[in-house]
């Protein structure tokens, strides 16, 4: 570490902040991840929009899954993507007159904005860590988006960190 | 540097503690009132002794599921061994088993194992619950903190873990998922807690007391 002391304090204060929002991880008992394991995993950064939810049924040759469509506009791409949006399908959902719970999978509402930490791989869950590379977003009295989780961490300090975490990773 | 960093992360924890006082976190899906949950154990032999002695891993899970009966009130889980057809979706049966995947789904990176619970809508009356527990990870019983295993990642225990996957299946879900910061087997992340906490148990009697209007003889076993 190369950078003065105060710098690196403030680093150290958001990591341990965003920590804090995303550790606890996830139906589930899972591993939990560090915020540079985070930015390692993901194939797909981006801050968007839930525009749209849609549940439906699927059938197997080991019986019938209800999975749960979730397509976000991508209001600010950070890694692996130029797309104006983006579709991700998770494991459970109401569809048909039955539910199918995996707890701890991530819920969405459209309106929901998040900071979005994805794979591309298919699984069960595409966010990267199950719940952990899911951030949501709120806006406060003065207009300003901060984490929802942690209210100390505006939007514009979570992107900087991210930006900076990708370039010192290489992937950026 | 390291105190310092030490010292932020516990100040912002304190910060983050929520003013609600209730802890333990319920889903919405719940079992009828009265209900006796037949779980199909399909765990079968270890490869190698287990480290708390038990014989098999139907014995691990088995022993998880007694812990919860002993704190139920209103519900119970009837361990079932034996031969089983092969573990389906929605095949009304309560599969415990191994996966590589869960129903073909690839589960995902850190993913311990999982608990896929079909419900009726809008009643939210769950009729089946499934736990699949990930076959590519190493895994063994015993008690006390976590070990390390032989390729120097975790060696994770079953018994812990099925005690927190029957837990969602009774309608309980991670209570750190939800900002509260209590010891408990529910809590989303497999630690050193090793059995039952109190919060896990006045969980379960806060879903369940309140329906046990149905005793527990007159009612089907699903």
């Amino acid at each position: 570490m190369s950078r003065p002391d105060a710098t690196r304090l403030s680093c150290a204060g958001v990591v341990a902040a965003i920590a804090l929002v995303v550790t606890p991880a996830r139906a589930t008992t899972f591993v939990a991840l560090t915020f540079q394991q985070l930015i390692a995993q993901a194939d797909v950064i981006f801050i968007g929009d839930v525009v749209d939810v849609r549940p439906y049924t699927q059938r197997t040759r080991t019986g019938t899954l209800v999975k749960t469509r979730v397509t976000f506009r991508v209001d600010d791409a950070l890694y692996g993507t130029n797309s104006l949006v983006e579709v991700f399908d998770f494991l459970g959902g109401q569809a048909d007159g039955i539910g199918m719970a995996v707890e701890g999978m991530p819920k969405f509402a459209v309106g929901d904005r998040r900071v979005v930490f994805a794979r591309r791989r298919a699984s069960i869950n595409p966010i990267v860590g199950f719940t952990q590379g899911l951030l949501r977003v709120g806006r406060d009295t003065s207009g300003v988006e901060r984490l929802s989780e942690s209210t100390a961490i505006t939007l514009t300090d979570l992107r900087s960190r991210i930006v900076s975490a990708l370039a010192e990773s290489g992937k950026r | 540097m390291r105190a310092r960093l030490a010292i932020l992360v516990v100040a912002a924890g304190a910060l983050s503690i929520a003013p609600n006082i209730r802890a333990h976190w319920e889903d919405e899906n719940h079992w009828p009132a009265g209900s006796v949950i037949a779980m199909q154990l399909q765990m079968g032999p270890s490869p190698a002794p287990l480290v708390d002695g038990n014989a098999d891993w139907d014995a691990v899970t088995e022993a998880a599921l007694n812990s919860w009966n002993a704190v139920l009130n209103g519900v119970a889980f009837q361990p079932v061994r034996g031969p089983a057809p092969d573990a389906a979706s929605q095949d009304g049966v309560n599969n415990v088993f191994w996966g590589d995947d869960v129903y073909g789904e690839p589960f995902g990176d850190g993913v311990l194992a999982l608990t896929l619970s079909t419900y009726t809508v809008p009643d939210n009356a769950t009729i089946e619950s499934d736990v699949v527990f990930n076959r590519a990870l190493a895994w063994n019983s015993y008690r006390g903190d976590l070990r390390r295993g032989p390729d120097g990642g975790t060696l994770y225990d079953m018994q812990r873990v099925a005690l927190h996957e029957f837990g969602h299946v009774l309608g309980l879900d991670h209570p750190d998922d939800h900002g509260q910061i209590v010891t408990a087997i529910m809590n989303s992340r497999a630690s050193n807690v090793d059995a039952l906490q109190p919060d896990d148990i006045e969980g379960v009697a806060a879903i369940y007391t309140a329906l046990s209007a149905t005793s527990l003889e007159s009612a089907p076993v699903r």
